[in-house]
């Protein structure tokens, strides 16, 4: 056996199967060291979104099984929908169901069927929730190469459709019937103590050998079945897994179990006949029945009936189809028109399903010849499916064998390894009742180590030793409590029947033979008849009153009846049918040999049974009085014969005839039963096939209904995803203000976002209108040329827009809407607010404009500056030295102000460019006093370029041309024509005597001229005697007050 | 070169710009070309009482006064057929749309340019 290192658990499911995979995964550690293959019914065309869903359960990488994908330890794969799936050598191969195929039923099966073959006992088959039958014969394949087999229970976590887990049960191939939630537990048990009890069958020792026969003593005594001559390697291995499902280790706790526990028993001897249902299981056996008694049965069979078999018990139907096949050879051979019928029954309806619809995956075919294979099965993607001319023989029915009526008519009943499961008493029973069922002749076959020694009176042996019986003719009487009723009440009737049936059957059967001896040795003789005088049973010394009448052969009572008592019998018989009481007469005899006359007691007397089929005891006892005198007629007919004979014997003629018409009235009487019955059977024929396509029908619905529920958990997941993503979308939208509108192809508003209203004035109930025919407050009318234009060409538009009221400006983006598969499918239009973008550019382009201007008037100024200072300098130095001054003047307050890109500038730091050099602590002969003033460019620089003016005059001829000269500079804010004006004061002491000069310098001139002028204010400078004063006035148009003060 | 010394002699020649500096430029060019110059104003409002108090040929307006455009001044002269020159760091661009017409100096200017522009301004007749 293959022992590689991988243990692969399966995992099958349909309806349903998503919750269970949710609770299997979650309780799976992901550290396992098993391997995963998930299966999940689902149509085929769609991409699974399972692999996903199974991946937030467990921790274990998961995957979609590929062809070719290899089976790894701690590994999730997962089987795509549509294909079928097989394991070949530990690698998936996966095939695609074409399209327009029929769906395929069974592709579980398929699959842990080559799991079976492929991994023998490493396997582990789990069956969730799902309708229908698919992963029975898997699990059974599994089982039957040692492998290890699960299906989900109703406890815990209920199946939402136990269909299938409750199929597989129901034939009997499911090791553990658990809760989902519990099945990571056993099967992580399980494996360990697989591993722990690793080839222990290949150690035999003496301690091993004692507890194998230990256990075959176990069996031998609790199920009647000898198993010390099965193979041992075989024998030991089915012990071996019933350990492993039971967690024990050590082979002397398992046999302490089994000794303990009846169930178990029961279980391990369900193991070892596992498999024995597959196809041609005991082949020596299906080649006598092809060979010998398929040709008896179409030889010896009914023309009007044909060849009926019957099996009970018949499971997942491969033993039903394996006869279906030899009497299908048979009949092509034999051009036999004899019609074939096979009940195939079973207790329970899941049983009966899987055998219904007769497909089966490969594993299960072991044992089928090819040519048998290609004649009688079609092979279905994932399975071989049993063709129409093999499967109509064959009526599957729900059938008990204890409580039901059986069939009859029977030619053929094949009922092996049935009976080992019921005690001796129901084996009893179910022996008379195939003793009823069959035809004078039929044939019975049961299991090995099945047999029917102990009703040698109603089988007789074929062939002993593949356990063929053939019946005998003999009056069999269906066991007491059996009922021929149907519908309710059955079970009542069978806790009754079983009550009547207990005792010790030993006993029973010891007292029945006394009582049989005493009955031939001291007892008158007797017959048991019908009441149409056939007999059914002879006593012993029955000869004097009975001979064998001319003729057919006949056991008529009345036709066999010495003494010419016919007439008598039958008169005392009809008496006690008809008051079922005893009826007692004496009749003169006459010793046929002796011709001496004895007086003989008749006793006919009803037996206990049912009313239609009454039989009667009839006693020739022995009597010791006379025959009594009432009865001279008699008398004299025996003692003297004659006339009174002659005349008894054309009463009796008389009698004779009309008795004959009376018989003839009867046969056409039966006659007519007979082809009503006929009728009946076609009539139920017809519901037959009817039911049967029924069936067929149910599994359509089934299996649709089956995909429709798979389709819906996965619609249900992505509802789930497809709200998120709505939600994130929703939630995009809202953060980033974008307003949007979603247009179909003729320009039709199909959504749009809350932002738009700012833009359109659409409301919810707008959907549907055109964009067209929405108001809107922009200023844009190209609209729907630009639409068509990107339907044309499918180039985005993009353009900025600006409110009617001027208000806002937006970036509008017009662009085609694709599907996800990339087809353009209407246009979706964002608007993007930029009117602050919009603010900003404008704003640079009049900072550009206004820099320009100033670059140009500074360049004329200082043409201007040159011009004037050339006029009025005496010679190029005192030019230069001038002319660069104001030039530097200029650049200090211009610098003050591009420092602070053109704000406001404080009036303190305009003084302090020009007069850093007099304020250091060496000269500190400058003084300024005032409140802070916010100037700005244009005062600023006016007024940067009088102080250099005054600077300059004062270093060369006023208070700072000597180092005690000082200037106190004294402003002030006050309100002229309620304006604010700022007032500075420039005064210059202890510097030489001043005069004013003849004619002003052209730094006075600036001083006054321009301050004034440029400014719109007031300069006057006075030349004291102390020094120069001078005063600035101006306005301060800008109200820099409520600026933060630096 | 244009000598427009003969054409300008004894011009009365309005100036109105606002940049004292600039003002004095063109003062003196004016003088040195026998000119009479009338301001410097440095405003709007100013120039246009000018206009109301004296009387003058020929108006040099600085485009750009800070504050405002000179606009108001020009429409107001062009109404009373009065030529004038605008100066300003734009060029024709300080035009605006509608009066193509009018002429621009663009700053900085050099003697012989401006001297050139007032010279084609002044009407023949009284040349």
């Amino acid at each position: 056996m293959n022992h590689s290192p991988i243990g692969l658990v399966a995992i099958g499911a349909s309806a349903g199967g998503v919750e269970a995979f949710r609770q299997f995964f979650e309780r799976m550690p992901p550290d396992s060291g098993l391997a995963f293959v998930v299966m999940l019914h689902s149509p085929p065309g769609r991409t699974s979104l399972l692999p996903d869903i199974l991946a937030r359960w467990t921790e274990m990488p998961v995957q979609e099984g590929r062809d070719g994908s290899a089976i790894e330890p701690d590994r999730v794969l997962v089987l795509p929908p549509g294909t079928i799936a097989e394991l070949r050598d530990g690698y998936l191969s996966l095939r695609d169901i074409p399209i327009g195929t029929p769906r395929s039923h069974t592709p579980i099966d398929a699959f842990f069927g080559s799991v079976a073959t492929s991994l023998g006992d490493n396997a582990v088959g789990v069956i969730l929730s799902g309708t229908g039958q698919d992963g029975t014969l898997g699990l059974k394949a599994i089982r039957a190469k040692g492998g290890i087999s699960l299906a989900q229970s109703g406890d815990g976590t209920r199946p939402q459709y136990s269909g299938m887990p409750h199929s597989a049960i129901a034939a009997g191939v499911v090791d553990f019937y658990v809760p989902v939630e519990d099945m990571p537990g056993h099967i992580l048990a399980v494996w360990r103590v697989r591993q722990a009890t690793e080839g222990p069958i290949d150690r035999p020792g003496e301690d091993e050998d004692r507890l194998r026969l230990a256990i075959c003593e176990i069996l031998q005594s609790r199920v009647g079945h000898d198993f010390s001559q099965y193979k041992r390697s075989t024998f030991m291995r089915r012990v071996q897994r019933r350990m492993q499902v039971m967690r024990i280790t050590v082979l002397q706790d398992y046999v302490d179990l089994l000794e303990e526990n009846h169930e178990q028993t029961a279980l391990l001897f369900d193991d070892l006949l596992i498999g024995v249902t597959s196809f041609f299981r005991d082949p020596a056996m299906f080649d006598l029945l092809e060979k010998e008694i398929i040709p008896r049965l179409f030889r010896d069979a009914d023309p009007t009936d044909g060849v009926r078999i019957w099996i009970p018990g018949c499971a997942t139907g491969e033993e039903v189809y394996s006869l279906a096949m030899l009497l299908r050879e048979h009949m092509e051979t034999s051009l036999s028109s004899l019609k074939v019928q096979i009940f195939a029954t079973d207790i329970d309806e899941d049983a009966i399903g899987v055998a219904r619809i007769g497909r089966y995956p490969t594993a299960l075919l072991e044992g089928l010849s090819q040519k048998r294979r290609d004649r009688f099965f079609v092979w279905e993607d994932d399975g071989y499916t049993v063709r129409k001319d093999l499967r109509g023989l064959c009526t599957f029915a729900v059938h008990s064998l204890i409580r039901d009526a059986p069939f009859s008519r029977i030619d053929l009943i094949s009922c092996r390894n049935l009976l080992i499961y019921l005690d001796t008493v129901l084996q009893d029973n179910v022996i008379s009742v195939f003793h009823y069922a069959l035809v004078p002749k039929g044939i019975l076959v049961l299991g090995i180590s099945e047999t029917v020694a102990r009703h040698g009176d109603l089988f007789a042996p074929l062939d002993r030793t593949q356990r063929i019986f053939v019946r005998r003719h003999v009056a069999g009487v269906l066991p007491p409590g059996y009922h021929f009723r149907s519908g309710a009440g059955r079970t009542a009737m069978v806790a009754g029947g079983a009550g009547q049936l207990a005792g010790t059957p030993d006993r029973v059967r010891a007292t029945g033979f006394a009582i049989r001896r005493v009955l031939e040795r001291f007892s008158s003789p007797f017959v048991v008849a019908s009441a149409a005088g056939e007999i059914v049973h002879f006593s012993s010394q029955v000869g004097r009153f009975l001979e064998p009448a001319p003729g057919e052969p006949s056991a008529n009572l009345f036709e066999m009846a010495r003494h010419g008592w016919a007439q008598e019998l039958r008169m005392a018989l009809r008496r006690c049918a008809e008051t079922g009481r005893p009826v007692e007469q004496l009749r003169a005899a006459v010793s046929a040999d002796e011709g001496t006359i004895s007086t003989i007691r008749l006793v006919v007397e009803p037996l206990p049974g049912g009313d239609s089929d009454a039989l009667y005891m009839v006693v020739f006892a022995d009597a010791d009085e006379p025959a009594p005198p009432g009865d001279p007629a008699l008398f004299a007919a025996v003692s003297s014969g004659g006339k009174a004979v002659a005349d008894l014997e054309r009463q009796n003629r008389e009698l004779m005839e009309r008795m004959q018409s009376l018989s003839e009235e009867h046969a056409a009487a039966m006659e007519e039963l007979r082809s009503s019955n006929e009728e009946l059977q076609s009539v139920n024929e017809e519901l037959h096939s009817t039911n049967e396509e029924l069936e067929t029908s149910r599994e359509e619905i089934q299996a649709i209904n089956e995909e429709l529920n798979t389709v819906n958990a996965e619609l249900s997941v992505r509802v789930e995803q497809l709200n998120r993503s709505n939600g994130d979308l929703r939630n995009l939208f809202d953060s980033t203000n974008v307003a949007t509108i979603f247009l179909d192809p003729s320009m039709i508003v199909r959504s749009f976002t809350p932002d738009i209203g700012r833009i359109y004035n659409l409301i919810p109930s707008d959907v549907g209108r055109p964009l067209m025919d929405i108001s809107t407050q922009l200023i844009y009318t190209t609209l729907r040329e630009d639409m068509e234009t990107v339907l044309r060409t499918l180039q985005p538009i993009e353009r900025r827009l600006e409110r009617q009221d001027g208000s806002s400006h937006y970036l509008m983006r017009l662009l085609p809407y694709r599907n996800p598969d990339k087809s353009v499918d209407g246009l979706l239009i964002t608007f993007v607010d930029v009117t602050s973008i919009v603010a900003a550019e404008l704003h640079q382009k009049l900072l550009v404009d206004e820099l320009n201007h100033r670059v140009k008037n500074m360049l004329t100024v200082v043409i201007s500056l040159a011009t004037n200072t050339k006029r009025r300098s005496k010679s190029l130095e005192s030019f230069l030295e001038v002319f660069l001054g104001r030039i530097h003047a200029l650049n200090g307050a211009y610098a003050l102000l591009s420092r602070d890109a053109w704000l406001p500038v404080r009036l303190r730091d305009v003084l302090m460019e020009e007069l850093r050099p007099f304020l250091t602590d060496e000269r500190a002969n400058v003084k300024m006093i005032g409140p802070v003033v916010m100037l700005d460019s244009r005062v600023a620089l006016s007024l940067g370029l009088a102080i250099h003016e005054l600077t300059t005059n004062a270093v060369k001829y006023g208070a700072l041309s000597v180092l005690t000269g000082n200037v106190d500079i004294a402003w002030a804010v006050e309100a002229r024509d309620e304006v604010p004006n700022l007032v500075l004061r420039w005064t210059e002491r202890g510097g030489p005597p001043v005069s004013e000069p003849a004619a002003r310098g052209f730094g006075m001139v600036l001083v006054e001229r321009a301050f004034a002028h440029d400014v719109g204010g007031h300069a006057e400078v006075v030349f004291s005697a102390d020094g120069v004063v001078a005063t600035l006035t101006a306005p301060l148009l800008t109200d820099f007050s409520k600026e933060k003060p630096g | 070169m244009i000598d427009g010394d003969a054409v300008l002699a004894n011009k009365r020649v309005l100036i109105v710009e606002d940049e004292m500096l600039i003002a004095m430029l063109i003062e003196d060019m004016l003088v040195d070309l026998g000119c009479e110059p009338v301001g410097p104003y440095s405003s709007v409002a100013g120039a246009l009482g000018a206009m109301d108090s004296h009387r003058f040929d020929l108006a040099i307006l600085d485009a750009n006064l800070g504050r405002e455009m000179i606009y108001p001044v020009a429409e107001r002269l062009e109404q009373r057929g009065i030529p004038f020159l605008l100066v300003s760091g734009y060029g024709q661009q300080a035009v605006p749309a509608g009066r193509d017409h009018w002429r621009v100096c663009t700053k900085p200017f050099r003697r012989d340019d401006l001297v050139r522009m007032m010279v084609s301004l002044v009407p023949l007749t009284s040349q």
